[in-house]
């Protein structure tokens, strides 16, 4: 498990032989230095795969384009790992899985549902997605869906829920989640303010959802189980990623 | 005039609208977020590695929870894996179970 840990680069303070990156390894170990053109077009590679791996990440959590994004998020780790090898001085991997993480999880949340708030709803993608999403899982989509003034779910609950997390929520998530793959100090800042602010609306939203039992999991063909399946697990991020976030150090990241 | 929904151009551009919506929530909040640093680091806790580094991780030190980072970074590495992988299956499962509407 020597790729999780924090690993600075030589030169900083601190280090030792065992907190050492690879790739300085390799360039410490190496019988002569490797010219700088290499590392170069490594770098380039990596900033290449970087920008892939968020457009990746975010066609992920649009749902109707999953498998698309799957394959793009596989694909740009594959050409991080290569500009690794090619001696690219790389982000922390820690960092890059906890962002990708976040990023898909942030885009569920708010091109999803977004779709469901926003005119898309309307749509034979918006609804079909919503309407059968109500038939395996929550009842709530499947019962009176597009019947209200704001269309999409009639259930006032639900939709509070969605508005304050595709309104307020879920874009500051995104936008903290953008500067934490940058290393930014208020990237990590923000990331922990808007995760204790997605545990808190997780809060909010479980008990809505029981109150509700019969037409919501009652009424859908998976239930509680298909719930906890489909949605709650990657709702569980707040409670595994908050001690991350916390024991990582602001002074380390870039003003 | 509403262009009435379930055509190419009515379904068209509500995703469009709905897509230039959820753009812009974004864009508000980056830089809303992006000039805000809501602590500012304390000066007794600033690290001596604080010399000018190309990169923000070359001037890391190492943690002080090591353990409790690599435990959460397993459990986020499953998360992520579970989260892709439901993406890319149960989509098309649903949509091939019950239909477009």
């Amino acid at each position: 498990m020597s790729w999780l840990k924090w690993r600075p680069a030589t030169g900083a303070v601190g280090v030792t032989a065992a907190t050492v990156t690879p790739a300085a390894e390799r360039r410490a170990s190496a019988p002569a230095p490797e010219p700088s053109g290499a590392i170069e077009a490594a770098e380039r590679l990596f900033a290449r795969a970087d920008k892939l791996y968020i457009v990746g990440c975010l066609i992920c959590g649009t749902w109707v384009l999953g498998p698309i994004g799957a394959a793009v998020i596989i694909y740009a780790l594959i050409l991080m790992r290569r500009a690794q090898q090619a001696g690219a001085d790389i982000r922390p991997w820690a960092i890059t899985l906890v962002g990708g993480f976040i990023m898909v999880d942030t885009s569920v949340n708010m091109v999803a549902w977004g779709f469901d708030l926003f005119p898309a709803h309307d749509t034979v993608v918006g609804r079909s997605l919503w309407v059968d999403y109500g038939r395996m899982v929550d009842g709530a989509y499947m019962f009176f869906h597009n019947s209200g003034s704001f269309g999409g779910v009639l259930d006032p609950g639900e939709k509070s829920v969605q508005i304050a997390m595709v309104a307020m929520s879920m874009p500051i998530k995104l936008a903290a989640c953008f500067g934490f793959l940058k290393m930014k100090r208020w990237g990590l800042q923000w990331m922990i303010i808007s995760y204790w602010m997605y545990f808190l609306i997780w809060m909010i939203y479980l008990p809505n959802m029981m109150f509700d039992f019969p037409l919501r999991y009652g009424a859908s063909s998976t239930g509680v189980i298909g719930f906890w399946l489909l949605v709650n697990v990657p709702f569980l991020g707040p409670l595994v990623l908050l001690p991350y976030l916390h024991t990582l150090r602001a002074e380390d990241w870039e003003e | 005039m509403i262009v009435a929904a379930n055509t190419i151009l009515g379904d068209t551009w509500r995703l469009a609208v709905t897509l230039l919506a959820l753009l812009l929530l974004s864009l508000f909040w980056y830089v809303v977020v992006r000039n805000v640093t809501p602590f500012s680091a304390s000066a007794s806790e600033k690290s001596d590695s604080e010399k000018p580094a190309s990169k923000p991780w070359s001037r890391a030190m190492p943690s002080k929870f090591p353990r409790i980072q690599r435990v959460t970074v397993i459990c986020d590495v499953v998360l992520f894996i579970w989260i892709v992988v439901e993406g890319a299956i149960v989509i098309p499962i649903m949509l091939t179970k019950y239909g477009l509407h």
